[in-house]
């Protein structure tokens, strides 16, 4: 595998503009450089949902896994607890993950699993042309909501922070420097780590101009303090209009599912003697 | 206490002297066990000997359930990594392999949904390690999306399904056999897939190892279907008894080439790569797909992509010729034939040598296995379908093939056939 060049033959059929080839571009450098450290590009697994987002696993020459919406944590899951060695990285849509799949978000936070989570969070469902997804804001008016929806989104962030994610960045498809240094430390976190990218949708949902007046990036910002990272991720609601802090908004070390759960490789044992004696106990 | 007291009287009752008893009481009861005596024993005299049981002259067996038959069978077939949410009667798997977890490096998850499950066992699938899943009919329906994601992708996975009535939460400790045309249906689109429904602990130690061993051949899903009876109920177990069967390899990349996780071949199995291999990029996906793995909606590759798949269940038909996947019991001149799969096997033997018939059962559901089970039946006059269920899934199934069950006796209150009832249905449907 050469880090040079990290595509595929796979035709690119994102909109011209799409705030994923940022993410794309942004990730390759991530592992470029990962690359050059000494991890080797085969240690890397990719997971992605179904949404605009999951292309992405197409266009890259690494290894990958394209599951079904909704379902690319759990799948993560068991990558790394298959093989604790590799990381794993996960490209999820705001409706892949924050909607469909939210009760696996939830769970690998609460296991503080070593795995890195990437949010493309364009609050909008792109592939299927124009819904709202859990993070629009109240009154988005989507094909399936023409009057504009009922209900408040959720600031994924906050819930992520409740439910015990170690590592908790946000960062926007107009910022790839940014985005380069959120992902490689991200990755290299030990436990949980999340990224919500805040994705432009060119075609449903453009809210670049909006994103370009609001962001900022966070300086000063004890991201080991919990309740002042959850003032940093309260600041915005992805509802109404505040400025929108961009960076590392927590990061804590604590012991991973996986540091519990897997017990260090025993010596080969011989099954049926073993099974034998299993027996013998039952006689 | 009040049990104690049953147990005495019942043992009484049954023939087993109080010797054995005190010696059971002793190995499994360690609270207050002087006083568990006393009241067993009080039943024990106030009882009377209604039935002797005769002594065994043969070393003991160990008792099993066809649970923990089926956690051994997949054990002895390599199984690294068992994944399952609770759900009766599959349960006790989840317990039993969880309780032997470190004896034989097992990795035992009980995540937060049937769902989950199943994909993080697909996720272990992909990085080379062996893996079951286990639930019952409802937590089935929720792995259904991700058992078809399994056959697009060739993911290998062991589904144990242990049935139990429905529909809906139906009457969940009790037994059935209602799932056999859920199993193979389930999930969108056309792939192929291993049903196997052994009838008693011997069978299903056999049947989850091969199970395991075809799905990783294969690269396909592969069910062990199994009904509360036989999940729950205790059984001596021969382990001798049981032809060997080990843990088989998957074929392996020949590392010649830029890999191709799908190449397309005459067999329709790609040989496995898995993660890290410094020479092989490694892609699955839910899409169809490319010899590498990359999506395609183009109409010749799709068609060809299919083609594959369905090719492997040819191949795994014909593999499975060389099986007993149709056993036969009893009197094999009868004119009447009892035809069973499952847990009624056992009922069904019994009954048959009471009355001089002969009996069929087909282990194998998917690929059916016409040929053998028309072998079986030949020269049957009248062919007697036994199951629990209404609507006699086997029936159906088997009439797909030209094969037709001349009567039907059905039971479908989540109780288990008594020998008595069977053969009082038997004598009405034969007279």
């Amino acid at each position: 595998m050469s880090p040079v060049n990290l595509g595929t033959y796979a035709e690119n059929t994102w909109c011209p503009g799409c705030g994923n080839f940022a993410i794309m571009n942004a990730i390759k450098a991530s592992l470029q450089t990962l690359a050059q450290d000494g991890v080797p590009l085969e240690n890397f697994v990719l997971v992605s949902g179904i949404g605009c987002h999951a292309k992405i696993v197409d266009y890259i020459n690494m290894n990958s896994f394209y599951s079904i919406h909704g379902r690319t944590i759990p799948a993560a899951e068991g990558i790394k607890l298959a093989k604790p060695d590799l990381k794993v990285i996960v490209f999820s849509g705001d409706g892949d993950s924050y909607g469909e799949g939210i009760e696996h978000l939830i769970f690998a936070a609460k296991r503080n699993i070593d795995i890195t989570v990437i949010i493309h969070n364009n609050r909008v469902y792109g592939l299927t042309t124009g819904q709202y997804t859990p993070t629009s804001p109240l009154g988005f008016k989507g094909r399936s909501t023409p009057q504009g929806t009922n209900e408040l989104p959720i600031n994924p962030l906050e819930l992520m922070l409740a439910t015990g994610a170690t590592f908790l960045a946000r960062g926007t498809s107009h910022g790839i420097e940014l985005l380069k240094n959120i992902f490689k430390e991200a990755i290299l976190h030990k436990g949980f780590s999340l990224v919500d990218v805040l994705q432009v949708c060119v075609t449903y949902y453009n809210m670049y101009e909006y994103y370009d007046k609001r962001v900022y990036e966070l300086k000063e910002h004890n991201s080991g303090d919990y309740q002042e990272a959850l003032n940093k991720i309260r600041e915005w609601d992805y509802n109404s209009d505040a400025k929108i802090p961009l960076g590392v908004l927590y990061k804590k070390e604590l012991p991973t599912f996986e540091d519990r759960f897997l017990k260090p490789a025993g010596p080969v044992i011989d099954r049926e003697t073993k099974i034998k004696e299993v027996l013998k106990e039952d006689i | 206490m009040r049990n104690s007291c049953i147990i005495g009287g019942f043992s009484k009752a049954a023939g087993i002297e109080w010797d054995i008893l005190e010696q059971a009481f002793r190995k499994n009861i360690s609270r207050e066990i002087e006083i568990n005596l006393k009241v067993a024993l009080r039943g024990f005299n106030e009882a009377r000997k209604l039935l002797d049981i005769g002594k065994l002259e043969q070393e003991a067996l160990p008792i099993l359930t066809g649970n923990e038959a089926v956690s051994l069978g997949l054990i002895n077939a390599g199984l690294k990594t068992y994944i399952s949410y609770p759900m009766t009667p599959s349960s006790p798997i989840l317990h039993y392999l969880a309780s032997l977890s470190e004896k034989f490096s097992l990795k035992v998850i009980h995540p937060e949904s049937e769902i989950s499950v199943i994909l993080m066992a697909l996720g272990f699938a992909y990085a080379g390690e062996k893996v079951a899943v286990g639930t019952s009919g409802g937590g089935f329906c929720l792995m259904t999306e991700a058992l078809s994601f399994s056959g697009m992708s060739e993911l290998p996975i062991v589904i144990f399904l242990g049935q139990r009535p429905g529909p809906s939460t139906g009457l969940p400790t009790y037994s059935s056999q209602t799932e056999l045309l859920f199993a193979l249906h389930a999930g969108q689109g056309e792939f192929p897939r291993l049903i196997v429904a052994p009838g008693d602990p011997q069978e299903a130690y056999y049947w989850s190892g091969l199970a395991l061993n075809m799905a990783w051949k294969y690269q396909i899903p592969a069910f062990i279907l199994s009904d509360k009876n036989l999940s729950e109920s205790v059984y001596s177990f021969d382990v001798n008894s049981i032809e060997e069967i080990k843990e088989e390899k998957p074929a392996l990349w020949d590392r010649a080439g830029n890999y191709k996780r799908y190449l397309d071949t005459e067999s329709g199995i790609s040989a496995l790569a898995f993660v890290p291999d410094k020479d092989a990029v490694i892609k699955v996906n839910s899409y169809e797909h490319d010899e590498f793995g990359i999506t395609t909606e183009e109409p010749l590759l799709t068609k060809k992509m299919q083609d594959k798949r369905l090719r492997k269940e040819e191949y795994l038909k014909r593999e499975l010729e060389n099986y007993n996947t149709v056993k036969t019991y009893g009197n094999n001149d009868s004119a009447v034939t009892l035809l069973c799969w499952g847990s009624n096997k056992g009922v069904c033997v019994e009954a048959a040598k009471n009355l001089n018939l002969k009996v069929v059962q087909p282990l194998v559901l998917n690929p059916f296995p016409a040929e053998q089970l028309r072998k079986s039946l030949e020269g049957a006059k009248k062919i007697i379908d036994v199951e629990s269920n209404a609507t006699a899934q086997l029936a159906i199934l088997m009439s797909r093939y030209g094969l037709k069950a001349d009567a039907k006796i059905l039971k479908y209150d989540g109780r288990p056939f008594s020998l008595e009832e069977l053969e009082e249905e038997i004598k009405k449907v034969i007279l």
